[in-house]
Parts: structure tokens; C-alpha cells; sequence
């Protein structure tokens, strides 16, 4: 019926961001820049070189991102990004490039739930990684 | 395979979030409460309801959150929301307005200029949506 997609805003460094996600998960970036847009007319030329809209898929992720800030962009942690894989290796291999530049928080271990760890990369957003069996409970 | 999921944290009110979004978007909803973990022998009753994980689950759409905060507590951010693309205008429509009750409309549902129907809410829990519906999807 409807489909979920993280939705993230990076204040002007969204093409960094979003290049950096496309070189862990792979798949086609599309990016269309402000100066691009149908909206062209109506933003200051300064703003033509910002992202308006970009889109990366890579298989079942998807994940979007714009530099069309909010009014105060604040970097909250009420929202995660959870990445559920069904091997450890792709857990490792993941936690350890979106931690690059970026922050630990809970390191990758095995709980008695399953695999566990959650890091804040380097552009503020914040990941949680899990095991298959944890996605439904 | 690899999935990427919205994760919400709550302070203490996930349950009744996550039925606020079970009748928005449908779905069948499921709860792990500390109660139910290996660690609760030792807790507190009132520390036993809090939810360590809940998932709206239904088909392409998987919707997970918490009432677990860590130490350094709960932020609210404006930088990342959950973008829902609709296959019904219909669909969209209702979601959109169950959505909006007691929300924010950040951006009312209208035909932006690709004629996309899209509208984006900040819902009574603060979460931020953005929800749209293309026919050509």
C-alpha cells in the first residue's frame, strides 16, 4: 500500500553525503540540483547548486536526501536509519564504513536478541544495525 | 537480504504512537515490553511496560520505534523524515489526513510542480512525513 524511505536533509552538503552512501551500498544516484529544477526561477542564484532532490537505490535500500534545509536545521536522535542484514559479515563490513569520520555509539556485538550497534556518521545522521531475526521482535 | 527501516525512539509513549500510526497507515503491530526480556526478574513493574521494540509491519512498509533512550537522552531533530510514497491517491489522501490530526502541515497536500500530489506533516509526536503519490509509479 505505501512504502517507507529515510528522507534526509544535509544543508549544502547533500552530493558529499549522498556520494559517500552510494560508495558503501552501491546501486544508481540520481541527484537533481536546485538550477535544475522547475523551481529555478523562483531561488536566488546561490542556491542554484543546491540539491534539490537526490535519490539513491541500491536493491531494497533506498534512501533520499536533500540541501532544501528546515528553518534551524537541528540534528536530532529520535530518528534512526536501521540496517538489517541477514550476516554478520555485511554488518561488519557496514558498521565500519558509515562509522568512518563518524561516531560510535553502541559497537557491534551479539546480544541475546542478536546482533546490536548504532554510530552516528560523519554528517550527523544516525545508523542502527541489526540481525534478520530482529526485525519483526 | 539487506533492509532499511525508519527507527522512532520515544519518550515513554511508543505504544500509543505506534496504534496512532497503526490507524493511519494499517498494518499489524507488534510489542517486545522489558517485561518480556531475560533482564526483567530485577526491574521495577513500571520499567517493565516500556517498550524495547515495536514494528508496524505490512507489505513494502515496515515502521520500527522504541521507548529505549541512552544516556545522553532524547533530542528532537528536523533533519531527517520518513518519506511515504502512496500506489492510490486515495490511500494517500486518508493517510494524510489522519496523519494531520493534532499535526503540523508543513505543506498541504497539493500538485507540486513535477505533478506530483505531495504534502509533508509534522505529526503530533513531532515525527516529520512526507507523503506522496505519483500515477506513474
Amino acid at each position: 500500500m505505501a512504502k517507507l524511505n529515510p528522507y534526509l536533509n544535509f544543508y549544502g552538503r547533500c552530493v558529499e553525503a549522498m556520494n559517500f552512501y552510494k560508495g558503501i551500498f552501491g546501486g544508481d544516484l540520481e541527484v537533481m540540483l536546485s538550477g535544475d529544477s522547475p523551481a529555478k526561477g523562483q531561488m536566488p542564484a546561490e542556491m542554484h547548486h543546491q540539491v534539490m532532490h537526490s535519490h539513491l537505490k541500491s536493491g531494497a535500500i533506498e534512501i533520499m536526501g536533500s540541501d532544501m534545509a528546515p528553518v534551524n536545521p537541528t540534528e536530532g536522535n529520535t530518528v534512526y536509519l536501521a540496517l538489517i542484514c541477514d550476516s554478520e559479515e555485511e554488518l561488519k563490513n557496514y558498521f565500519g564504513k558509515l562509522s568512518e569520520g563518524g561516531k560510535v555509539e553502541q559497537p557491534l556485538t551479539n546480544a541475546f536478541f542478536g546482533w546490536f550497534g548504532s554510530l552516528e556518521d560523519k554528517f550527523g545522521k544516525h545508523w542502527m544495525f541489526q540481525g534478520e531475526a530482529s526485525d519483526r521482535l | 537480504m539487506k533492509k532499511l527501516n525508519p527507527y522512532f525512539t520515544f519518550n515513554g509513549n511508543c505504544r500509543e504512537a505506534m496504534k496512532f500510526y497503526q490507524k493511519c497507515f494499517g498494518g499489524k503491530l507488534y510489542f517486545q515490553t522489558a517485561g518480556e526480556s531475560p533482564a526483567s526478574e530485577k526491574m521495577p513493574a513500571e520499567m517493565k511496560k516500556i517498550i524495547v521494540h515495536a514494528s508496524l509491519i505490512s507489505e513494502n512498509f515496515v515502521l520500527m520505534a522504541s521507548d529505549m533512550v541512552d544516556d545522553q537522552g532524547l533530542v528532537k531533530g528536523n533533519a531527517v523524515s520518513v518519506s511515504v510514497s502512496f500506489s492510490s491517491e486515495r490511500t494517500f489522501r486518508s493517510c494524510y489526513k489522519k496523519l494531520s490530526y493534532d499535526a503540523q502541515q508543513t505543506y498541504p497536500a497539493q500538485h507540486n510542480f513535477y505533478g506530483i500530489l505531495f504534502g509533508a506533516v509534522t505529526d503530533r509526536y513531532g515525527n516529520q512525513w512526507l507523503l506522496h503519490f505519483s500515477n506513474d509509479q
